[in-house]
């Protein structure tokens, strides 16, 4: 076992560049998270959050380039920044100790795959015997709030919300380590976004996962994070306390994402 | 499943009773009758030409034979070949299985190959070899360039080559004549295999190249949808991801088009048959147009016509086993 005092995630000098357009999306960025630490990762668009986030588990674009000095280091294991190298040893670690959902669940489930194959896929993939990937799927589908009912349905028979809670089981059946979610709720209607919240955080208090929260709704960091990392132009421009950030944040980009937060401004 | 089978039987067997009819009316517009053509010479007496006529019903109003004729074709009565003097289902007796063997074997290696195919060009990407991503381009390129060539001009020239110049294969026919008779069972086996390679080869490229193109496309398409980079991120190995994810989104428009192939195959065998001589139904179908057997024509146009709904039947079957959610439908 590895020391509990290490970092789950350390990141240093992670620089993601689209050689084609000459852009560099992620620029030097370096950041750690702890085990059970809720961080969220906020920024404009194009500011490179969702760059980062694929290039930690090794799925960057076909058109991306990860520089060779980037390292990304996982429960004190050296990852190749570069899936080609060594396809095996993130595919691995993808979907067992690192989960990620993404945004538009509906188009990021298998529509001719039943939601509750798709779920015990996860298992199935990572050597667990197709009986008991599918009893375990029936249990998390239960536990994301989903009918039993539902398992045998396909994603188009499904609200988005209900998506997302299938995304949200398969990503966590085999208990990850890490959970990055890559704006979960952005394309669901509010009542659908605090639902899906609510489930997402009570299962990663239960399973002690950590939880890198990609999104720029400052509401959702508020009620979500302890940490916040402010991205802009590929760059970390701020690494704070949820508290210090809202009361006083030190970059101009910060501050404008905080002002950019509608205000209910009640008896003015 | 069982409704959605009832469904597309009904439909088939509407498709069949229209392409039925089209055929006898069009056969009947057509100039000249069995009696006026090459059947009878010139000297025949007008009264046995008014017997022959009254005999094979061409003189009741075409009104009553249309109604005789689907009477007795669903009691699975054809009518006797006006020019051959034998029944109708007897001479399509003998040459159907011989156009479906051909036909069935070019169709499925040229479905099954253009599918792999197809979907191995469109999985490459920039990641790829280098290697592999040049041997898929100069197979697209060939695939091209037979898709734009006439189907006769690559039948001659897949004869030329391989049976007229390089004498791998028979030049024509379905049996080596006049020593076919004196082989033993397995022998004669071989001999027909030996027969049908070229010509069910030549069908399965000229299928396999359209089927290809469409594939790979189709495969592109679905490998740049978002659930896939969902499958990676989950774990699931490149090999899985390309057949049980990509493949099986990618298949249904491929299989929706082979059903679609189907009809222009019926006419694209009679190219065939004629070019290596194969003793089959588009053979025979010419010959009785050209020689206004109704009854044979017809009965040729039936047995086609079935082949042709059962596969398109097949396809909408194998499309449904490829996306559930044909058969379920909107809740």
């Amino acid at each position: 076992m590895m020391s509990t005092s290490r970092p789950l995630l350390e990141v240093h000098n992670l620089t993601v560049r689209f050689p084609l357009h000459e852009v560099v999306a992620v620029d030097r960025l370096s950041f750690q998270i702890a085990r059970g630490e809720r961080v969220a990762l906020v920024g404009g668009s194009g500011s490179g959050k969702s760059a980062t986030a694929l290039a930690l588990i090794g799925l960057s674009d076909a058109a991306a380039v990860v520089e060779a000095s980037s390292r990304i280091v996982f429960d004190g294991h050296e990852l190749p920044a570069l899936d080609a190298e060594s396809p095996d040893t993130l595919r691995t670690l993808r979907g067992n100790r690192i989960a990620m959902i993404f945004q538009d669940p509906a188009a990021a489930l298998n529509p001719s795959m039943s939601v509750r194959d798709q779920i015990a896929e996860t298992a199935l993939v990572h050597g667990v015997s197709p009986a008991v990937a599918l009893r375990d799927a029936d249990v998390m589908l239960a536990r994301v709030g989903l009918h039993s009912a539902l398992g045998h349905a396909y994603p188009h028979e499904l609200s988005g919300g209900q998506c997302q809670r299938a995304m949200i089981a398969m990503a966590l059946l085999l208990r990850p380590a890490l959970i990055i979610a890559d704006e979960p709720t952005s394309s669901l209607d509010v009542i659908a976004q605090a639902q899906v919240l609510t489930v997402l955080r009570d299962l990663q208090r239960e399973t002690g996962a950590a939880l890198l929260l990609i999104t720029h709704d400052l509401g959702v960091v508020a009620t979500t994070c302890t940490r916040v990392l402010v991205m802009h132009a590929g760059q970390l421009v701020e690494d704070a306390p949820v508290e210090r950030l809202f009361r006083a944040p030190a970059h101009p980009v910060s501050a404008a994402l905080l002002r950019a937060v509608p205000r209910l401004a009640v008896g003015r | 499943m069982f409704r959605f089978l009832l469904g597309r039987l009904a439909q088939s067997a509407l498709v069949l009773g229209l392409a039925v009819s089209v055929v006898f009316a069009l056969l009947r517009a057509a100039p000249g009758d069995p009696l006026s053509g090459s059947t009878l010479d010139a000297t025949t007496a007008p009264a046995t030409r008014e017997l022959l006529r009254r005999q094979y019903a061409l003189d009741r109003p075409l009104l009553e034979q249309y109604a005789h004729f689907v009477g007795s074709a669903l009691r699975g009565e054809l009518g006797m070949s006006l020019s051959r003097g034998r029944p109708v289902a007897q001479v399509l007796r003998d040459v159907v299985p011989n156009t479906v063997l051909l036909m069935g074997t070019g169709l499925f290696l040229g479905i099954l190959g253009g599918i792999a195919l197809g979907a191995w060009q469109g999985s490459r990407d920039t990641r790829s070899s280098a290697t592999s991503a040049r041997v898929a381009r100069m197979s697209e390129r060939i695939g091209l360039a037979i898709i734009a060539t006439p189907e006769y001009i690559v039948a001659t020239a897949m004869l030329t080559l391989f049976a007229a110049t390089w004498r791998l294969f028979p030049i024509g026919g379905m049996v080596s004549l006049g020593v076919h008779d004196s082989l033993g069972p397995v022998a004669q086996a071989g001999d027909v295999l030996w027969h049908l390679t070229l010509p069910a080869l030549t069908l399965a490229l000229i299928v396999g190249a359209g089927v290809a193109r469409y594939q790979r496309t189709e495969m592109r398409l679905v490998l740049a949808r978002p659930f896939i980079r969902t499958a990676r991120a989950k774990g699931v190995p490149e090999a899985r991801v390309l057949v049980h994810h990509a493949l099986r989104n990618a298949l249904g428009p491929v299989i929706t088009l082979c059903g679609l192939l189907l009809p222009s195959l019926v006419g694209g065998a009679v190219f065939i048959e004629a070019i290596f001589a194969w003793p089959g139904m588009g053979r025979t179908m010419v010959e009785a147009v050209t020689g206004r057997d109704y009854p044979l024509a017809i009965g040729a146009v039936i047995v086609s016509s079935v082949l042709v709904a059962l596969g398109g039947l097949l396809a909408d079957v194998a499309a449904a086993v490829a996306d559930p959610r044909l058969v379920r439908g909107r809740r």
